[in-house]
Parts: C-alpha cells; structure tokens; sequence
C-alpha cells in the first residue's frame, strides 16, 4: 500500500489523548493547535479535529488532504519582512503549484555581506519552515 | 554530526576540485534546481564529482549542517561552498564562476 510523502509519523502512547487537525490550518500538523475555531468563525465553518485515546502504544502515518502544508506566498513575505525591518519582499508563485515559489528580497541591511551572506539571512529567517512547508524558494537578493 | 560523518564530507569535496551535492545524478537528475546547476556545469564543460543525497539520508542531513545551507543542491570548488543554484547561475551569469574555477586551475 502506498503511504502519502507528506504522511506524518506519529507515535501514540496509552493513556494519553491525541488530537489531530482536521481544518488544515493548524501551525502543529499532524495536531490540532485550535487555529479551527478562528477559522470557523470566520468562515462560518464547523471544523472539528479528531480525537484519539489510544489503548496501547502505536506508531502510525496520518495524512489529510485537508492539510495546509506549505506556506502561501503572503506567508513567507511577512515572514521576511518583519525580520528584515524596511525590507521589500515580493514572492511569487509562477507555476501556480503552490509549491514553487520564487522570492526578491530588497534590503538596504544587506550592504557589505556576500552573496552568499545574504542569502544565509533569509534562510535563517524561514528556518524550519524549510523543511517542511516550503517545497522550493528560489531567491534574489538586492541592496536597491 | 559526527566526526565520521564530517570526514566522509570532506573526502568527498576534496575528490574532485568541483562537487556537486544534489538530488538524482546528472544523467537523470531528479530536483529542477539541481537540474539547472548540472547545466551551468555542462554548459562550461566541467568534469565534476557529485553524490546523489537521496540514496544517502545522513549526507542530505549532514551536508547542510556543514555548510550552514538549508537547501540541495549545493556546490563546491578547492573544497569551498559556493552556493546553491541561485548563487550559481549569478556567479555564471556574471562571469565570477568562470574566474574562480580558472584562476586557481
């Protein structure tokens, strides 16, 4: 059987009591982080995650397709932009996938540092994001 | 990262003078990113050395906490980090590859 790639690996213990996301906006997937109920009052929507008491210990996957994996485009320009106080960032997403984004980022802070400096910044700023909720990022960084 | 895992790095960028750390292998390469930096390769005609990162989890680990470089691909030239495929193309664009794989030839 062929398991999702985005599947989470969760181990459950006995005794304690699981929830996972079912909204899709949770910033803890697989788990849920109450971001549900913002999202139903906004929306009108009557998201509600799920709930498990597991009997013994178990390892799992868990996937929804429900699951906001990767970061939007306006996620990853705030990200940056409230890091880098005065920056200019524009991300796109050219082939509408959501998965490829494209990033230019204008700072006047990035004066003096290489190439390859400023684009340490950046990924220091989106850090573990990275990993998991940006697919690809190709990135330009500008003074001006 | 363990001093073993650190020396199998260092072997390997010092194997050749260009190594490349990427995903798939540059006759079937299976990551665009890694795709266009094995083209600026080709393009230039340069004999590299390369290790393919998804049939090895500890160097795709590994490797990014060697170079402080969240991403793959990754290039190095005399057992430096260049960058990945942005800095690459912009330093291949702008002539700066060219220079740094010939000045030190």
């Amino acid at each position: 059987m062929e398991v999702p790639e985005q599947a989470k690996k969760v181990i459950l213990k006995s005794g304690n009591k699981y929830i996972i996301c079912s909204c899709g906006n949770s910033k803890t997937l697989p788990f849920c982080d109450d971001t549900h109920k913002e999202i139903n009052k906004q929306h009108g929507t009557n998201y509600r995650p799920l709930k498990i008491w597991p009997e013994k210990d178990i390892t799992l996957k868990v996937f929804s397709k429900a699951w906001k994996m990767f970061l939007t485009c306006e996620e990853v320009k705030d990200l940056i932009e409230k890091a880098l106080h005065g920056s200019k960032v524009q991300v796109t997403n050219p082939r509408n996938d959501g998965k490829h984004l494209q990033a230019i980022v204008i700072y006047k802070g990035f004066k003096g540092k290489s190439l390859l400096e400023q684009h340490r910044i950046v990924y220091k700023i989106l850090g573990e994001n990275l990993k998991e909720r940006i697919h690809a990022l190709a990135l330009e960084t500008r003074l001006e | 990262m363990n001093k073993q895992t650190k020396e199998k790095i260092e072997n390997l960028i010092n194997s050749n003078k260009i190594f490349l750390f990427m995903k798939g292998i540059p006759d079937n390469v299976s990551c665009g990113f890694s795709s266009r930096i094995v083209e600026v390769l080709d393009k230039l005609g340069l004999e590299y050395g390369y290790s393919n990162v998804l049939e090895d989890e500890e160097i795709r680990q590994a490797i990014k906490e060697y170079s402080d470089w969240p991403t793959i691909p990754q290039l190095f030239i005399n057992g430096k980090f260049i960058g990945g495929v942005d800095i690459v193309e912009h330093l291949y664009f702008s002539g700066e590859l060219q220079n740094l794989i010939e000045i030190k030839n």
